[in-house]
């Protein structure tokens, strides 16, 4: 045999030895041993910070960037999805957007970014021609593609948006509620503030708490609430705090919620005030303590005049109270309350009881002196 | 005689308490705007100091002297060539108001004007700002007005310098969401004929790092078939629960469930004291944050808990369990 015919023919044989091998862990899945089976694998999405100004009828570009902090390739597919905003910030990515579909372009197939890499991805924005200026947002998901096969099988994807900005004056109306109570013992007390937009477009808000304090501080102190962006129909409840310099006060909360009106050049302020009393449980721990002492003090300070009287010497033979004793000490107001003829009364009945226990006697005979 | 001095005694003792009380007013006159006289902690700053460089935001901040009511704040740039269309930004320790450019000077007006204390701390910003046109060392005359308007206090603010050579740095940080899993498959080998085979769990690790303002929310969903298998007649291993709201205790086999635990986010109520609930096709949320997570990842953990008796068919169940987290940069 020829010795390049043989080395060919061992090449084939290996070769379809390894394929044999590959093909047959790969189609049994099933003896896979237990465990994990995929690898860890981070992703990251950025947008800009800022929204993107693009007029009615434009088109533009904003870019995104996909990366990838992981130690492997990862492929992912990036896809429009509707972003639903709630209260409190909160936002859920799914389903479509009628406004946005077919007006922006996502990349057709999938991207793969290399290991501690990223990709700047560009959506293309066209607008439409008629729309009104407000804050417009794209949503879309950022979605890994499996890379292992096991029973179970994860899949971390992230959903984001593009924040758009059609300029020009818009209607915005917030309305705002503070929730305080008017008394609180406490270290310092936290009040509830409630921002609603009820008008037909986003707006950006912000706001400070002054909070001053009598006793204490008459000059207010300053709380900032930075910028935050209220969808329409859409509220917020963030907590703000105030704190008494004295033990008890009473504290004055004034709460400025600012936005922009009809256009960026002008602002509108609400302001809520409050006020409450507030009891550092400190001065109720002190105020404890001073109602202990003073009891203390009163008991052993009576305590000390008992001990300090000049005591009576006790007499060697007690009198011993008669009928006569008793009814001397009887008030003499009680003696006249009784009825005259309630003393005859009571002694017919004595002589009445005498006369049934000696019936020898008449009933009428008097008792004998020596008796 | 005696009288006579004394009268003159008299005399001279009024023109003295006359003439010690027109010092005193007079004093007191020259005092405001001796009080007046200087805003404290001046600061002016350019988000660009590259000359004719557009929607550049000036910012100013200041700490009033004198306690007055403050209707306009004017801020006199010198130099020429400032222009654009200032919007406001934000404004603290005034009252709302609005905007105006004239040639040098961006005037603000307080729409309610209302006492300032002083000491109160004063910030302006307005976007939408074009720099002037030639380089140079440039400065900001702030002052405070009455209504009348009188001046309340004034200071010029340090200098800015606009080039056109120097390099402008602009920092602009993205709003920015890294999510990490752990494993991204998990192989099961379940045996009913020994409990500690038959009732199996798959942990998963979640981190979320976020510079969003609002925070996050993370919702999981998988197959609308849930765990099944492709073999004939496509058995499948029952969902614990038909959601996160009929979650409970784990009821062993047969079934299929998660439970949720974590630090930094919050977890949702429904797999507290370590209840499961059944994953749903259409998603539910599971944890969520209300505001940026910093320096530090959230942790969610998600225990993906199978149980089996001989019930179950001996073939082969999947799912896929899509971890989706969405930022709030609102």
């Amino acid at each position: 045999m020829h010795p390049r015919t043989f080395t060919a023919r061992a090449c084939r044989n290996a070769a379809s030895l390894a394929a044999i091998i590959a093909i047959l862990a790969g189609a049994v899945p099933a003896l896979a041993a237990p465990g994990p089976v995929g690898n860890r694998r981070p992703i990251a999405v950025s947008v800009p910070s800022e929204a993107a100004p693009l007029d009615p009828g434009a088109t533009g570009t904003i870019p995104i960037r996909v990366v990838n902090p992981g130690s492997t390739p990862v492929t992912v597919r990036l896809t429009g999805q509707g972003v639903r905003f709630g209260d409190d910030g909160r936002v859920t990515i799914s389903g479509s957007d009628p406004m946005w579909d077919g007006r922006i372009d996502f990349p057709a197939s999938p991207i793969t970014i290399a290991a501690q890499s990223y990709r700047r991805v560009g959506l293309t924005v066209h607008m439409p021609a008629r729309i009104d200026p407000d804050f417009y947002f794209v949503g879309f998901l950022v979605t890994p593609l499996p890379n292992a096969a096991g029973n179970l099988t994860y899949i971390n994807q992230i959903g984001s948006y593009i924040t758009i900005n059609v300029p020009g004056p818009r209607t915005r109306t917030l309305v705002a509620d503070l929730h305080l109570p008017s008394f609180a013992i406490s270290s310092g007390v936290d009040a509830k503030l409630h921002v609603h937009n009820v008008g037909k477009a986003a707006a950006m808000y912000w706001g400070e708490n002054d909070t001053t304090a009598t006793p204490g501080s008459s000059k207010p102190r300053q709380g900032l609430l930075d910028r935050s962006l209220l969808p329409a129909g859409r509220s917020r409840t963030v907590v703000v705090e105030a704190k008494p310099s004295f033990l008890i006060a009473m504290v004055t909360m004034h709460v400025h919620i600012f936005y922009p009106g009809r256009t960026d050049a002008a602002t509108t302020e609400i302001v809520l005030t409050k006020h409450v009393l507030v009891v550092q449980p400190t001065a109720l721990v002190l105020f404890g303590g001073i109602l202990i002492a003073a009891c203390i003090w009163y008991a052993h300070r009576r305590r000390k005049r008992r001990t300090q009287r000049p005591t009576r010497p006790r007499p060697r033979h007690p009198a011993k109270p008669t009928r006569n004793d008793a009814r001397k000490r009887r008030s003499p107001s009680r003696r006249r309350r009784v009825p005259a003829h309630a003393d005859a009364a009571v002694r017919v009945d004595r002589l009445l009881a005498q006369a049934r226990a000696n019936p020898k006697r008449t009933a009428r005979s008097r008792p004998h002196p020596a008796d | 005689m005696l009288h006579a001095v004394m009268r003159t005694k008299l005399r001279a003792g009024v023109v003295a308490l006359a003439l010690v009380f027109a010092w005193v007013l007079a004093s007191a006159y020259q005092a405001a705007p001796a009080g007046a006289a200087a805003l404290t902690n001046v600061s002016w700053s350019v988000s660009n100091n590259q000359v004719s460089a557009t929607n550049v935001t000036y910012a100013f901040s200041f700490t009033a002297a004198t306690t007055g009511t403050i209707k306009t704040i004017t801020m006199a740039v010198s130099g020429a060539g400032l222009a654009g269309a200032p919007a406001i930004a934000r404004n603290f320790g005034v009252g709302a108001g609005s905007v105006a450019i004239a040639g040098q000077t961006i005037t603000y007006t307080v729409t309610a004007a209302v006492a300032v204390s002083a000491g109160i701390p004063i910030y302006l910003e307005f976007s939408g700002l074009t720099n002037s046109g030639t380089a140079g060392s440039y400065t900001t005359v702030i002052t405070t007005k009455t209504a009348a308007p009188a001046t309340i206090d004034t200071a010029t603010s340090p200098a800015v310098t606009l080039a056109a050579s120097n390099t402008a740095v602009t920092v602009s940080v993205a709003k920015s969401l890294t999510f990490t899993i752990n494993n991204t498959a998990f192989e099961l080998d379940l045996d009913p004929s020994l409990p500690a085979l038959a009732d199996q769990t798959s942990n998963v690790g979640l981190t979320v790092q976020t510079n969003a303002h609002s925070g996050y929310t993370l919702t999981v969903a998988d197959n609308a078939t849930g765990l099944q298998s492709a073999a004939t007649g496509n058995p499948t291993i029952a969902r614990v629960s038909t959601g996160k709201a009929t979650s409970l205790a784990w009821p062993g086999a047969p079934n299929y469930g998660y439970t949720v635990t974590g630090t930094g986010a919050t977890i949702d109520g429904a797999f507290n004291g370590t209840k499961y609930a059944g994953y749903v096709g259409a998603g539910e949320q599971i944890a969520s944050r209300a505001n940026a997570t910093g320096g530090t990842a959230d942790t969610v953990t998600i225990a993906n808990r199978v149980a089996i008796d001989y019930t179950a068919p001996a073939v082969i169940y999947t799912d896929t369990i899509t971890y989706t987290v969405t930022p709030n940069y609102t």
